[in-house]
């Protein structure tokens, strides 16, 4: 029966567009990210894709020795691939990036206004991958999130003073003592 | 006695309303012993937080009936130095082939055997709440574990075909008791125990 329902909604275009990965890993290891530290980035044989082992080969040469297969050509992708603080965007690019930041951090501010604690709104986005194109990594949603707290805290109206307050009470208690003599 | 070790931290060794939880997962990875290629798995302090296997070797998942296997060590008092012995049974409830196979092929073998607890641990340190500590647990890393008795008749007696005991080997112990399997979180280190048994 299961066999039958995943025959019914495979989605043959995505099987056929997947790519085939040319690295894999021995049995057991889990490579885990040397920069950021970000489990988003770990690998295992279950997630490895060619971008995810490059990535690692990249930020920490020493795990090849992980690895149980690699393409003969693997050192010559390893230097081609960039990191994304090593990716020279266009002008264009830039602003767009931006522009995707900026939007971000603005939704982010509204779910924090709509008082959704941190931990929902790092699960709301655990899953989306990239914001532009960079990495939406753990470390790089926290900042979003640093950011679009602060930047709530700007646009709050300042608190009343004490003074103010006391104020408005006297004014307000000798209006009701108006309205009692009145009746 | 030698002072081969000290006792270094205090220990809260119970708190009233959490009691342990007892009983195993129906699962058990079991690995050649020589299959574990040691110089690139990570151990720490007792913890195994990596178990990176020989090129092309695999782990092999032992399912069978929660709660049927009940792990257990012993200390070994020797003359000059302690160490520890640990037991595992592995009860069979299905006569097939495949278990008959299972079961002369064990005769020969050493493994070490990774078990699933009903306990998981709850440990905070450093205000960081961590969960699953000692949700895995390896028996045999040091010494393997052989297979000390196997016993199977016809009556299938309360279910059981085959019931084997799998323990330390006579010249060989272990260092320390059970260590526990854990990297990061419950779902890295579930995502390393699931990398054993890839196909």
């Amino acid at each position: 029966m299961d066999a039958y329902i995943q025959l019914v909604t495979l989605n043959i275009e995505k099987v056929m567009n997947t790519e085939k990965c040319e690295y894999r890993l021995r049995n057991g290891a889990l490579l885990r990210d040397a920069v950021n530290h970000d489990i988003s980035f770990n690998c295992t044989n279950n997630n490895i894709s060619n971008e995810l082992a490059l990535y690692h080969l990249k930020t920490n040469p020493g795990c090849k020795s992980k690895f149980e297969k690699l393409p003969k050509d693997y050192e010559k992708q390893v230097e081609a691939y960039k990191l994304h603080a090593e990716l020279e965007l266009s002008e264009e690019e830039k602003a767009a990036q931006k522009e995707a930041e900026i939007s971000l951090v603005a939704e982010i501010a509204e779910l924090l206004k709509a008082k959704t604690t941190k931990t929902a709104i790092k699960a709301k986005y655990k899953e989306v991958k990239t914001i532009g194109t960079k990495n939406l990594t753990q470390r790089f949603l926290i900042e979003l999130i640093d950011l679009a707290e602060t930047s709530l805290e700007e646009t709050l109206e300042p608190e009343k003073t004490l003074e103010e307050t006391k104020e408005v009470t006297l004014e307000e208690k000798a209006a009701q003592k108006e309205a009692y003599q009145t009746v | 006695m030698n002072n081969c070790s000290t006792i270094t931290a205090a220990l809260v060794a119970a708190v009233c309303d959490k009691q342990a939880q007892g009983g195993t997962a129906a699962r058990v990875i079991l690995i050649n012993f020589k299959d574990i290629d040691k110089s690139l798995s990570e151990v720490t302090a007792n913890v195994i937080s990596e178990i990176v296997l020989q090129s092309l070797k695999k782990g092999y998942a032992f399912t069978s009936l929660e709660d049927s296997t009940v792990g257990d060590f012993a200390l070994n008092k020797g003359t000059w130095f302690r160490n520890w012995n640990h037991n595992l049974p592995l009860r069979i409830f299905t006569k097939s082939e495949a278990s008959k196979k299972f079961v002369n092929d064990m005769a020969g073998s050493r493994v070490v055997a990774i078990v699933e607890n009903k306990e998981i641990g709850k440990a905070t340190i450093g205000g960081v709440v961590t969960v699953g500590e000692v949700q895995y647990e390896v028996y045999g890393w040091d010494a393997g574990l052989e297979l000390q008795e196997a016993v199977g008749t016809t009556d299938i007696a309360d279910g059981v075909v085959y019931d084997l005991k799998l323990g330390t080997p006579e010249k060989s112990k272990e260092g320390s008791i059970p260590k526990s399997f854990f990297n990061t979180n419950i779902d890295t280190t579930e995502a390393a125990i699931e990398a054993l048994i890839a196909a």
